[in-house]
């Protein structure tokens, strides 16, 4: 166990910036999930905690030591690659113990070794097959025992369930979960779907465009998102949002003139100023069909999803994206229906014009 | 000229015809019989008749050849009387068989060796400097120059001028340079073989670098990154994570080398055509065939290096079906 400081890191390819100076504090065994979007940098950020990728300016920090220069292996990181990365050369036991052979091991200890982690992770009877004998699913867990083995302070995973089928992608998920639990190691997890990041993270590192966006734990990024990338990337389906524009503020709040509408109630958040144009963010299971009375917006359904457990139903509302609200499989809607659209006040997400959230 | 160019475009016309015609016929002729006879011979029948004519080639310019040659061994050197084992008997007795033997041994465990080492050195090297790609260049030139051409080449290199005229060879230019005497470097007994397989793995390494430098290539960065991980110093990742993936291609390219090898005769005829002990079988063969008109010691020689070619080819047949059914 050990943690993880990231100051001012910093990567450029040549003149492209792809880190762009990152603050970040892993303490020692928090499952921290790295997400953003493809390309964001988020595979460069853990290679160069890895040690693999170089640095360009800014220090890695681990147990308070910058380790810059020190070689990948000398860090005590073990890391699970996105193709798995097995020797196709050797046997399931060899790949596991590669890198106690290289340490030079007692033979006798490596066998232990190696047996314990196999057993852990079921691979027992696999033992002597090469990795083009094994399963999608067994595969991914060689690679994991083979960063195990080594007993390193730190796990790094690089998108290690995006060559999964969806179903062993959902096992392997639980599977990895567990394992955190069991052996408690500080774990750095990479991916860009957000679903594995709610699910696995005590801690999420939202990554946009080589800047940390937000870093808090899920519950935070779902429900004080700081600006609307974070809104819009956290949750699926993702929020929906409306322009709207402020017309009047008073000690009981402020009137907002929403689709050329205003509305007559008043909204609580204060910071605002008459004239500014502002950005509303509902989740589409806060989004609810309503009477006349409360409605926000009204606009016809458009496409209806099934999903079974709940409706998805898309809404078009003149001049804006399609908005999507979650319903009940009971309420039963049919194409071109016009709806009254409304949501509680306390789970309206608002933002500025520079995209940034509006808190009371 | 032009009669020349419309013989040649006849006879691609008439070879296209007569494949046609008989995919055509034959199975006209096979579905006739199937109608009549109702019976599934004709099935088991069409495979053969439409191996039939590839056999039929690779029997008269392959096999007829290997009997004809068999039997020539037998014979005397007009190919007319028998003789019995006096051919055989010669051949176990003769020094200049025996120098060729031992030279062709030599080279073919040196060149593909070296060739292969160099190549794969090279390949490796290649990928890590920014003038990686110039050097690869620079290594590829001798591919493109036949045998003949590089021993021209290799001829100048080892050229000997008496010691008051200039010299134009590479390496006696140096010698003189450094004081000393000029050599006679392809007569220097022994060591001359050395002299003329290095043209050959001047020639060889290039093919071995292209091929190895692809299969490197087509190695995954990520299983590399995995054994950086592991701890595996650049030496390490060298011999055992890429070698043992890229082994397949290295004993492919090692066994061409040495069929390559087996077959070499341009080198020897063109730098000393067999002279102070340089001879190797193919060039043996060549002069008793063709110089001396012997048939029968002509055609033992060559049933020699048959028999030389088979172990290897066997070889790599079988590894080529292991591969194919993993």
């Amino acid at each position: 166990m050990s943690s993880i400081k990231l100051d001012n890191l910093t990567k450029k390819y040549g003149e492209i910036d792809v880190i762009k100076g990152v603050n970040i504090e892993i303490k020692s065994g928090e499952f921290v999930v790295i997400v953003g979007p493809s390309g964001c940098g988020k595979s460069t950020m853990l290679r160069m905690i890895a040690g693999l990728e170089k640095i360009t300016n800014g220090n890695v920090l681990i147990d308070g030591k910058v380790v810059n220069d020190i070689e990948p292996a000398k860090r005590d990181v073990a890391m699970v690659f996105q193709s798995y990365a097995l020797y196709p050369h050797l046997s399931v036991f060899e790949n596991i113990a590669f890198g106690l052979k290289i340490a030079k091991l007692n033979k006798d200890l490596i066998k232990t070794k190696v047996s314990q982690v196999a057993s852990a992770l079921e691979l027992s009877d696999q033992l002597n097959k090469l990795p083009k004998q094994l399963s999608g699913g067994q595969r991914q867990r060689v690679a994991i025992a083979r960063a195990m083995v080594r007993e390193p302070k730190v796990f790094l995973f690089d998108e290690p369930l995006s060559n999964l089928d969806a179903g062993l992608r959902v096992n392997t998920r639980i599977e990895l979960a567990k394992l955190h639990q069991s052996i408690s190691a500080t774990m750095v997890y990479v991916t860009h779907d957000q679903v594995e990041a709610l699910t696995l993270a005590e801690k999420i590192v939202v990554l946009n465009e080589g800047v940390v966006e937000q870093y808090g734990t899920p519950m935070e990024l779902y429900f004080k998102p700081v600006n609307k990338f974070i809104a819009g990337f956290i949750g699926s389906p993702k929020m929906n949002f409306i322009d709207a524009k402020v017309v009047e503020v008073n000690k009981k709040g402020c009137k907002l003139n929403i689709l050329d509408k205003v509305i007559d109630s008043y909204f609580s958040f204060q910071n605002v100023k008459c004239d500014q144009g502002l950005s509303l963010g509902i989740r589409p299971e806060n989004l609810t069909v309503v009477s006349q009375r409360d409605c926000l917006f009204n606009g016809s359904v458009e496409i209806i999803e099934y999903l079974g457990e709940y409706n998805l139903i898309y809404i078009r509302i003149p001049q804006q994206e399609l908005l999507c609200i979650k319903v009940d499989i009971k309420l039963s809607f049919n194409v071109s229906d016009d709806v009254c659209l409304g949501a509680q006040s306390e789970n309206i997400h608002v933002f500025n014009e520079d995209g940034l959230s509006i808190y009371e | 000229m032009f009669s020349q160019v419309l013989q040649s475009i006849l006879v691609v016309f008439l070879a296209v015809t007569i494949s046609i015609g008989y995919f055509v016929a034959a199975n006209w002729i096979l579905k006739l019989w199937g109608e009549k006879s109702n019976s599934s011979l004709p099935e088991k029948f069409k495979p053969w008749v439409f191996l039939f004519p590839a056999l039929f080639l690779v029997s008269l310019y392959l096999i007829y050849p290997i009997i004809e040659t068999v039997r020539l061994s037998f014979y005397n050197n007009s190919g007319r009387s028998f003789v019995g084992l006096d051919n055989y008997i010669w051949l176990l007795g003769d020094d200049e068989v025996k120098v060729a033997v031992r030279n062709n041994f030599m080279w073919l465990f040196i060149v593909p060796t070296i060739s292969t080492g160099i190549g794969l050195v090279a390949a490796v090297l290649a990928d890590r400097v920014w003038w990686g790609t110039f050097a690869k260049t620079l290594i590829f030139m001798p591919m493109a120059i036949s045998f003949v051409g590089a021993s021209v080449i290799w001829k100048f290199v080892y050229d000997l001028r008496p010691i008051d005229v200039d010299q134009i060879g590479l390496l006696n230019a140096i010698l003189v340079k450094l004081g000393s005497e000029p050599m006679a470097w392809i007569t220097i007994p022994f060591w001359n073989n050395f002299f003329l397989m290095i043209i050959l793995i001047w020639i060889q390494t290039v093919f071995a670098m292209v091929i190895l430098s692809a299969a490197l290539r087509g190695l995954s960065s990520e299983v590399i990154e995995a054994s950086r991980m592991d701890g595996a110093s650049e030496f390490q990742i060298f011999y055992k994570i890429m070698i043992p993936q890229i082994l397949s291609t290295i004993m492919v390219v090692w066994t061409t080398i040495t069929i390559i090898v087996l077959k070499v005769f341009d080198i020897v005829v063109t730098m000393t055509n067999g002279q102070w002990d340089t001879g190797v079988l193919a060039n043996l063969m060549f002069n008793w065939m063709f110089v001396g008109g012997d048939f029968g010691r002509g055609s033992l020689i060559a049933l020699i290096i048959m028999i030389g070619v088979i172990p290897i080819m066997f070889w790599n047949i079988k590894r080529l079906r292991q591969e194919e059914l993993i």
